[in-house]
């Protein structure tokens, strides 16, 4: 990662914001510091992301259903439209 | 290190107070200085040189008294660019560069000169002959050429276009890449602080209204627009400033103050230092 | 100091080039006295950087930099002394050159003038610029034209009286020697009490 003083001025922030930034994303995991050498990106763990995912996915699902419920549709007629969406998406 | 620390600053002229000032500028730092002319920025800036006595209070500037001998070094590290004062207007900047170099100790040429070229000042010309623009670009030139560690510039973009304005900006910015360098400017043009600034001060008056982070400010506060009779339901004590238009009352409040139920705006600084300064003439 | 004496001598420009054709002119010029003027000249350049100074708030911004109090003040006196040496110098060098190529005996009648010219500048700006440092330029300059005119009438009237005294301590034989030291002493005296005025005044304008 580029130190966080030329990052802050290169990208004209305050040099606080920056700092706050690294350190916020240091104690999510996403950055390490090593003492004199700067900070690095954390190798990420690929099912914990994967589940996270997964996680907001199905929040969003009932997010879905809530919203369908008084408008009385169907399960078959949300997956119809669910595929109209999906091919549309892939037509883009 | 703490470039500058003020505390309890007092300075009094027939008909004009700066009662009470304490402010820091953290090394490393950039600090704007806003306020209406006569509200004593420049005032400010000239008690951290030590150029005129104050009543009361503590200057250290680079972890210097600035009251003592010593602060004489001192002056060595502090580049300064003045709203009014200036070299003998007959003078050159071949001339001033004589001069300089035998006035500061880490006085160099070849930066001096890069800066002339790259303000494309002539060399030979009386400061008398040179525009506003040009005797601000000038004093910045001189101000930078002697590789100061504080940089305390009065008004350093007025009068200049917005090009120029935003190449001296990043000029500034640049000069704190090193985490040793730190600004104190003033200006009465807000926006050109937000761009730059790690943090602001608000002199209103002869007092010192705020100093806080830029983020900071711009996180806190907000602003709402809304009918009279709307209005009514904000909690008074949310209400850091406020003025009245022909369809309502816009105000400026913090975020953390009141419900989310209203209609709250992103606000840059001159409207908070706009809406700060209503609210003290309104007190 | 160096720093500051340069911006001086940059800042009279054209002024200085006149004084420096000055001196030539008027050493060159027949009759005793005539360097009497490029002396005179002399001492008021500094005033004239006071006033270029003023104009400029050039005090403000000098207080800033890396100047001492006592080289501020000091570099004007300096200056003064410099050009007045200069133009004494230069007088002095073509009195005896014009003797040395007429092979006449060198006439101290010139020498003395020009060296007592010399010290009376160095008096008037003793007397002047502690009050240019106080008044600032437009009221120093004009007590010092008022102070100048009284001097000069002063020594006009007295000036037969002393040169016949002047003359009876030369003819005493080491009486030349003995003059010169004490104008010497005197210049030197009066101009470290006026240099410490000075100083004292400039620091007191600091509100």
């Amino acid at each position: 990662m580029p130190s966080i003083r030329s990052l802050a001025k290169d990208l004209r922030i305050s040099v606080i914001t920056t700092k706050r930034a690294y350190d916020e994303l240091e104690k999510g995991g996403l950055l390490y510091t090593v003492a004199g050498k700067g900070c690095y990106v954390a190798p990420q763990d690929t099912a914990l992301v994967k589940e996270q995912h997964l996680r907001e996915i199905e929040s969003h699902i009932r997010k879905i259903l809530t919203l369908a419920e008084p408008l009385g549709l169907s399960q078959a007629e949300l997956f119809d439209l669910f595929r109209v969406v999906a091919e549309e998406e892939s037509n883009l | 290190m703490n470039a500058i620390e003020i505390t309890n600053l007092t300075k009094t002229y027939p008909g004009f107070a700066l009662s009470n000032l304490n402010l820091v500028l953290p090394e490393g730092s950039i600090l704007g200085l806003a306020g209406e002319n006569g509200a004593g920025k420049s005032t400010t800036l000239k008690l951290i040189m030590n150029a005129i006595p104050r009543d009361s209070g503590t200057i250290q500037v680079l972890g210097t008294d600035n009251q003592i001998p010593a602060f004489n070094a001192v002056k060595e590290d502090i580049g300064i660019v003045l709203d009014e004062a200036y070299f003998p207007e007959v003078l050159t900047p071949q001339n001033v560069s004589s001069v300089m170099q035998h006035t500061y100790q880490r006085w160099d040429n070849a930066i001096y000169n890069s800066y002339l070229q790259r303000f494309a000042l002539p060399e030979k010309k009386p400061f008398k002959d040179f525009s506003r623009g040009m005797k601000m670009k000038f004093a910045i030139a001189v101000a930078l050429s002697h590789a100061p560690k504080l940089l305390i510039l009065d008004e350093a973009t007025s009068g200049l276009d917005p090009m120029v304005r935003d190449e001296i900006l990043d000029i500034f910015n640049d000069f704190t890449r090193d985490p040793g360098h730190s600004v104190l400017l003033s200006s009465h043009i807000i926006s050109d602080m937000e761009k730059i600034c790690d943090y602001i001060g608000f002199i209103h008056h002869g007092k010192l209204l705020l100093c806080e982070e830029k983020d900071r400010l711009l996180e806190e506060y907000a602003i709402v627009k809304l009918s009279d009779q709307d209005f009514l339901s904000v909690p008074p004590e949310a209400v850091h400033g406020k003025k009245e238009t022909t369809y309502g009352v816009e105000a400026l409040v913090k975020r953390t103050q009141v419900s989310a139920a209203f209609p709250l705006e992103h606000t840059n600084l001159e409207d908070i230092i706009l809406f700060l300064a209503r609210k003290e003439e309104d007190v | 100091m160096k720093g500051l004496l340069l911006k001086d001598i940059y800042t009279l420009g054209k002024q200085m080039k006149l004084f420096l054709v000055l001196i030539l002119v008027f050493a060159v010029m027949p009759g005793h006295s005539m360097s009497a003027f490029s002396i005179m000249y002399a001492a008021m350049l500094p005033m004239s950087t006071l006033a270029y100074d003023e104009r400029a708030k050039w005090d403000t911004l000098a207080s800033m930099m890396p100047y001492s109090t006592t080289d501020i003040v000091f570099s004007k006196y300096l200056l003064g002394y410099l050009a007045v040496g200069c133009a004494t110098l230069f007088s002095f060098i073509v009195q005896i050159t014009f003797s040395l190529l007429r092979q006449a005996p060198i006439e101290s009648e010139g020498i003395i003038s020009s060296l007592i010219v010399a010290v009376f500048a160095t008096l008037l700006q003793a007397i002047d610029l502690p009050m240019q440092f106080k008044l600032g330029a437009e009221r120093g300059r004009i007590l010092f034209i008022i102070i100048t005119v009284a001097m000069t009438m002063a020594i006009v009237t007295f000036s037969d009286t002393l040169t016949n005294q002047l003359f009876a301590i030369l003819n005493q034989g080491s009486g030349l020697f003995l003059m010169v030291l004490l104008c010497i002493a005197l210049t030197l005296v009066l101009n470290a009490a006026s240099i410490f005025l000075s100083v004292k005044l400039y620091k007191s304008n600091f509100k």
